[in-house]
């Protein structure tokens, strides 16, 4: 017998089964019944988006400096007056682009927009922590000029809160959550999603709006990019900063449950969405209901007194 | 030494009736969480040989009907037999199951990772030297049927006082199987999701991610209501709790 076994890393949703809990069955990666059962052809619809999606996917990944332009001029639609509005915003903007659709395509468009002294920023994960992101580096390390990468460590950060508050833009990835250990819990498709608070960090830090961007594919080889209701740190400054991350978070995953309920084919991650907590909002209609599900939540979990003696609080007071 | 042969469920039992009768001595079983296993036990007492089983009773009473008979975590069976002579019953343990953060537990590197494990199988091998099985699952002969076991005779050779090398081989003989599980994704494992959270950092992660789905309730009633529930400062409580977990050196 070998004295290793290979690791299988199972998605740490899957870890907090710990209470109630039944194996799951083999993965569908679909949408939540509720969504799925407005959409009688979904199969149908996700089999042909997908196979567009995957063919601009591929092709966007093979653009080049020289054809940056010509790709975008012939395969992007957007609607320009409200791109430049974000664009030319003199507090910058936070794009915020879930892994939606063809998504790279959405990303060229906004280095095509970078100009020599203004450039477009992308932000996220480095290699070390996702190594599919090497394709990425690949690709947009061709456009250095009009588009500069920031990675997902404390000195991309800096950057980017820099390049924001240079009137720059930036695009960031918010859908994933890579550590899990520091992540917030947003209502999400009636679950308390992962999610991670770095937008709205830094839309806060900067001041700068937070803009959803969704990438449709459609026939002919073409993208076209929509933007959602724009997330302004101004309307949440009656809030200290932790709270504001938060309610900015639940915004922005509100906007994209929206987005999703309307089109669920063009995202992947549903998998994320089945395995994580369920939230029932009557849990928050009265102080009573709230402190009852706190305390109901660590006699499930009996070693969250041991690890955290203070919570003996919520019993006490029950 | 492997006994490697398909057996029914009746045929295990017969096996452990038999060896039981020839040694004298109940045995210590190390079982994974599936139906298969419960089923043994269940067919062992119905043979009229006592049994225990150790595992996580709020778990274990949702997978398996007869649990409150036979259930008992890691300290109630060593207070329960340890001034015996030998093993008082049929002894099962679910290591699957065994998740916490008490003093208890202990970090072994095994299989390439590290674990952390409830000692209890060494302690009650090195105390008692019963006879040992590791139940091995086989795959059911088609996608639809459950997984079958097999009990695979195991010979730790351990005496007190134990030593930091036996415990780690010991607890890599009883975690192997399961690892190999994780590969394998059975989907009547019912403690696969849990014996994850034994591996490296995954129990702590999975505390904080208690603590921060709490703080997230905490919150969205803020924004519901804008006020805080009367004479409870949540928020210091939750602030507090985060710290204390993430403070936790394991």
């Amino acid at each position: 017998m070998h004295d290793h076994v290979p690791k299988r890393k199972l998605p740490l949703s899957r870890k907090s089964a710990f209470h109630g809990i039944a194996r799951q069955q083999m993965r569908e990666n679909r949408p939540p019944g509720s969504v799925c059962a407005h959409f009688p052809s979904y199969d149908e619809c996700r089999n042909k988006f997908r196979g567009y999606t995957q063919q601009l996917q591929d092709h966007a990944l093979e653009v080049t400096g020289d054809s940056l332009e010509c790709w975008v001029d012939e395969h992007v639609v957007v609607d320009r007056d409200e791109l430049y509005r974000w664009l030319r915003n003199p507090e910058g903007a936070v794009f915020a682009t879930p892994h939606y659709g063809p998504f790279v395509g959405a990303a060229l468009m906004f280095a095509q927009e970078g100009q020599d002294g203004r450039p477009s920023n992308i932000f996220y994960d480095p290699t070390e922590s996702v190594p599919d992101n090497e394709r990425f580096d690949q690709l947009f390390g061709r456009f250095r000029n009009k588009l500069n990468v920031l990675h997902n460590k404390p000195r991309g950060l800096i950057k980017a809160v820099r390049a924001l508050r240079k009137g720059q833009c930036i695009s960031i990835m918010f859908d994933v959550v890579q550590r899990h250990s520091d992540c917030l819990f947003v209502p999400f498709f009636d679950k308390l999603y992962p999610a991670m608070g770095g937008a709205a960090y830094l839309s806060l830090l900067a001041r700068a709006p937070l803009v959803p961007a969704y990438t449709i594919p459609e026939s002919g080889q073409r993208l076209r990019v929509v933007f959602g209701e724009a997330i302004r740190p101004v309307d949440y400054d009656d809030v200290e900063k932790e709270q504001r991350i938060f309610l900015m978070t639940c915004a922005l995953f509100s906007g994209f449950e929206a987005q999703l309920r309307g089109m669920p084919w063009h995202w992947i991650y549903w998998d994320n969405v089945r395995h994580a907590s369920v939230y029932d909002e009557e849990a928050i209609s009265d102080g009573a209901s709230l402190h009852k599900v706190l305390c109901r939540r660590i006699d499930a979990y009996p070693q969250l007194l041991t690890a955290a003696p203070s919570l003996k609080a919520l019993l006490d007071n029950a | 030494m492997t006994d490697r042969r398909h057996a029914s469920i009746r045929d295990l039992v017969d096996r452990l009736i038999e060896k039981t009768a020839h040694e004298g001595r109940y045995p210590l079983i190390c079982l994974p969480s599936m139906p298969a296993a419960f089923k043994l036990l269940d067919a062992c007492a119905a043979r009229g040989m006592p049994v225990m089983a150790v595992g996580h009773p709020a778990l274990m009473e949702q997978w398996w009907q007869s649990a409150d008979r036979y259930m008992a975590t890691p300290l109630t069976l060593w207070r329960k037999c340890r001034d015996g002579v030998d093993l008082p019953a049929v002894t099962a343990i679910f290591q699957d199951q065994l998740v916490a953060v008490d003093n208890s537990y202990v970090r072994v590197q095994a299989l390439g990772d590290v674990y952390h494990v409830s000692p209890i199988e060494c302690m009650l091998i090195t105390r008692f030297n019963p006879p040992c099985y590791i139940g091995l699952r086989v795959v059911g002969n088609d996608a639809e049927t459950a997984s079958r076991l097999e009990l695979s005779t195991y010979q730790p050779k351990l005496q007190a006082p134990l030593t930091r090398e036996d415990f780690r081989r010991v607890m890599a003989d009883v975690l192997r199987p399961l690892a190999q599980m994780v590969n394998e994704s059975p989907p009547d494992w019912v403690a696969g999701d849990v014996f994850t959270l034994k591996r490296g950092n995954n129990f702590n992660i999975m505390l904080s991610q208690q603590i921060r789905q709490m703080e997230a309730l905490w919150r969205l009633y803020r924004r519901q209501h804008g006020i805080l529930p009367d004479g409870l400062p949540l928020g210091n409580i939750l602030r507090n709790a985060k710290a204390e977990i993430a403070s936790i050196a394991r």
